[in-house]
């Protein structure tokens, strides 16, 4: 058992904080800091997008023959901890975590020619067509149809909590091609551009005030047949596989131990009810020692995980497992921030973006503007990539046997 | 990076199950009959398999192991519900003679002929390891000491022939062997939450020659009890593992409603956050097992803080194991209450969850 670094994991780290140091600038910091949303705006997470796509790093996760990096899994994990230790954004994760890696995968030689490096530019932005109003959890029970006329599908039925519908211009949608007994079977997995008449795009605002999320209608839109990925019928397997990317080789832990250390700096400035600072309160302290505790050790499990792939033993269902702390670890920590800013973490602006010039000046410290809104953004950590519930339903069945 | 058990230590943990796997619940409760609730033949097999040795250096005549083979060890102790006091009377004990190099005990302890335990714990002082009631005054002109005050909680005393006993030295710390039938010490035995029978003693003008004193100031103990709380949270990770498997597999078996009580999903997701519990827990210990000592001057705290989450997780799933047995959880006829009751034991030792969370966040 060790945990050593090798030489060239060591000279990889610096290289990539050699990078960050050039070339994160305080204004795409701030811009993540200030951004109460789950996913940052794209004028923040293009320019850093930019950047990377310059560096050669964009992609760096896809297989090496659409311009991946063939990195080692623990490289990955440094890259995403150093990147997460300063504050990076995280650039458009549907495109690059979720097509991309299907297109890979599934997608024919004409696909990958003319998406994937769209993808990488940035030209292309995607969003993700799964959820339907009356098909959550049960995925499998969607409705969207689509029918063959002609070379063309043609879509009706609609999409919910498609992330950032907004600014895409591509979104990937899980369709119903054939009602059948069983009802992943019939599924069929279909690119489809935004801009056409028939697919219109309506806001959900959440409860932080934030519009991150949109619900999408399908009248009549079409797409060709090219655009389709795989058979008609294959969905529900291309929609697993998507699934498995989104929850695999997670890399969480390092992102929750940049806030409460974040915490522990902010309580130095925070006044306790009794002359001193929030440091000394026994309660507060405590509280965040315990979320330091379950950090490091989801940490380490990350890092077992990272070590059995690298090994030659696939991480499996127990990715829920990480998803399933993860999620609830960061909501006990936005909790404890907001109790921690006392009546200034009941401020709520609607005003967007909070890191631009006419935003509402901060009542007290100015991660005390977000704290509110990103508290109520992150109830969504245990619901969004199949609920705790669900994390709960495929470790009890997968691993536990039950 | 590898996280993998070395050959040698996969070795230990198939001599730990071979040499545990018989003693059922009858057999526990046989032996735990006996006039110390233990049988001391056991104590001389655990010797004869090197399991004390690997507590003790090799210029020492031991077998010198990390502590990561002994972690491997107490985990495994763990997980086939051991009822040996290889913690308390063996690795404790025998670790901070060989700290304090004094070989002639040592070798009398590691061939199993003696047997000694820590008296560190006063009634007064709750989990603080300085002592304070217990007072080592030299005398004779500094040939001998004289021990005078009361200590409580000697785990593994009543099988203890000598008791190392924390004294305050004028205003120092100081730690002694002593016989422990040595004259003007009265010894009270009483049973504890796992059967084994503990001892508080107390001390009237104990004398002792003053190469009883052990070379260990006060910063060596505090790392060999955060080093020993390493082990408390290995043997409970081990006693988890074995809880969680015991109950899984009770679920399955379990009918009712003409159905197992596993295919319930308020069942399944309770035993889920209790493997996630226990996922942890093994990742807090290895982390800790990795943390190299030399570099991180918080290591102790660190030691503790894990203790302090391996205990919580523990008790989570210990609680849940008994639950999801039903009223057979709360019988003395299956293994889980044995468990249960160990681990109580070993999450408290320096420290309960609290009192260990205390010291973790004074530094974290």
């Amino acid at each position: 058992m060790d945990m050593k670094y090798s030489e060239e994991d060591l000279a990889f780290r610096d290289e990539v904080r050699a990078f960050l140091k050039d070339k994160l600038s305080e204004r795409l910091k701030t811009g993540v800091a200030r951004t109460p949303g789950v996913f940052v705006e794209p004028d923040i997470g293009l320019e850093w997008h930019q950047i990377l796509h310059q560096q050669g790093w964009i992609s760096h996760r896809w297989p090496v023959e659409f311009g991946g990096k063939g990195w080692t899994p623990m490289q990955t994990y440094i890259l995403e901890k150093e990147f997460a230790i300063a504050n990076a954004p995280r650039p458009a994760p549907i495109s690059l975590g979720l097509i991309g890696p299907v297109l890979c995968r599934y997608g024919t030689p004409e696909q990958q020619a003319k998406f994937l490096p769209r993808i990488r530019s940035g030209e292309d932005f995607w969003a993700q067509g799964y959820s339907e109003p009356s098909s959550g959890s049960d995925l499998a029970s969607l409705s969207m149809s689509a029918e063959l006329v002609n070379d063309k599908y043609v879509l009706n039925g609609t999409k919910i909590w498609t992330t950032h519908a907004q600014h895409a211009n591509w979104i990937f949608c899980l369709v119903r091609t054939q009602v059948s007994e069983k009802k992943q079977a019939g599924i069929t997995f279909l690119l489809v551009p935004m801009d056409q008449p028939g697919v219109e795009v309506t806001p959900i605002v959440s409860m932080s005030g934030d519009h991150e999320v949109n619900q999408v209608f399908f009248d009549n839109a079409e797409t060709s047949i090219e655009n389709r990925v795989g058979e008609e019928g294959q969905g529900w397997d291309i929609a697993k596989f998507l699934l498995q990317n989104e929850r695999g080789g997670s890399c969480f832990a390092p992102r929750v131990l940049v806030s409460i250390d974040a915490l522990e700096m902010a309580a130095q400035n925070i006044a306790d009810s009794h002359g001193s600072t929030m440091n000394n309160d026994n309660d507060f302290k405590r509280k965040l020692a315990k979320l330091r505790l379950r950090a490091l050790a989801l940490e380490f499990t990350e890092l077992r995980i990272q070590a059995d792939i690298a090994n030659g033993r696939p991480a499996g269902p127990i990715t829920s497992l990480t998803k399933l702390v993860y999620s609830n670890l960061s909501q006990e920590v936005q909790t404890l921030r907001n109790e921690l800013y006392a009546y200034e973490g009941l401020q709520l602006p609607y005003d967007r973006p909070l890191y631009s010039d006419n935003a509402p000046e901060a009542i007290g410290d100015a991660n005390a503007q977000v704290s509110l809104a990103s508290l109520l953004n992150g109830r969504a950590s245990t619901i969004y990539g199949g609920s705790n519930e669900v994390q709960k339903n495929i470790i009890a069945k997968r691993i536990l046997g039950l | 990076m590898n996280f993998d058990l070395s050959e040698t230590q996969k070795l230990f943990h198939s001599t730990v199950e071979r040499f545990t796997r018989d003693v059922d619940v009858a057999a526990r409760e046989k032996i735990r009959a006996a006039s110390n609730a233990y049988d001391t033949q056991r104590w001389s097999e655990l010797a004869e398999l090197g399991l004390l040795a690997i507590s003790a250096k090799e210029d020492q005549g031991g077998l010198e192991g990390s502590l990561i083979d002994l972690s491997t060890i107490a985990e495994a102790l763990g997980s086939n519900n051991a009822l040996d006091p290889w913690l308390e009377n063996g690795a404790l004990p025998i670790r901070i003679l060989s700290k304090a190099n004094d070989t002639q005990i040592l070798n009398s302890l590691l061939d199993g002929s003696k047997i000694a335990a820590l008296a560190s714990a006063e009634p007064d002082s709750r989990y603080n390891l300085m002592p304070s009631e217990t007072l080592a005054i030299k005398k004779d002109g500094g040939k001998n000491f004289s021990l005078n005050g009361h200590k409580n909680f000697i785990i593994g005393g009543a099988i203890a022939d000598y008791l190392l006993i924390t004294a305050k030295e004028d205003k120092n710390f100081g730690i002694y062997c002593v016989p422990a039938n040595s004259k003007g010490l009265t010894s009270h035995r009483y049973r504890l939450s796992d059967g084994s029978l503990a001892t508080s003693i107390t001390m009237t003008e104990v004398e002792i020659a003053a190469n009883y004193k052990l070379d260990i100031d006060y910063q060596e103990f505090q790392e060999l009890v955060a080093e020993a709380c390493v082990l408390c949270s290995a043997e409970m990770l081990g006693l988890s593992q074995l809880l969680l498997n015991e109950t899984i597999s009770y679920v399955k078996e379990r009918e009712q409603f003409g159905v197992s009580i596993g295919s319930f999903q308020s069942i399944q997701h309770g035993l889920v956050d209790c493997f996630s519990e226990l996922e942890l827990m093994r990742s807090m210990l290895y982390r800790t097992l990795l943390l190299d000592k030399n570099s991180n001057s918080d290591w102790c705290a660190n030691a503790l803080g894990a203790k302090s989450f391996i205990a919580e997780g523990a008790h989570i799933i210990a609680r849940n194991a008994v639950q999801y047995h039903g009223a057979m959880g709360i019988t003395d006829e299956v293994a889980i209450g044995h468990a249960l009751k160990r681990i109580m034991i070993l999450g408290r030792i320096f420290g309960d969850a609290s009192d260990n969370l205390n010291r973790y966040s004074a530094v974290a």
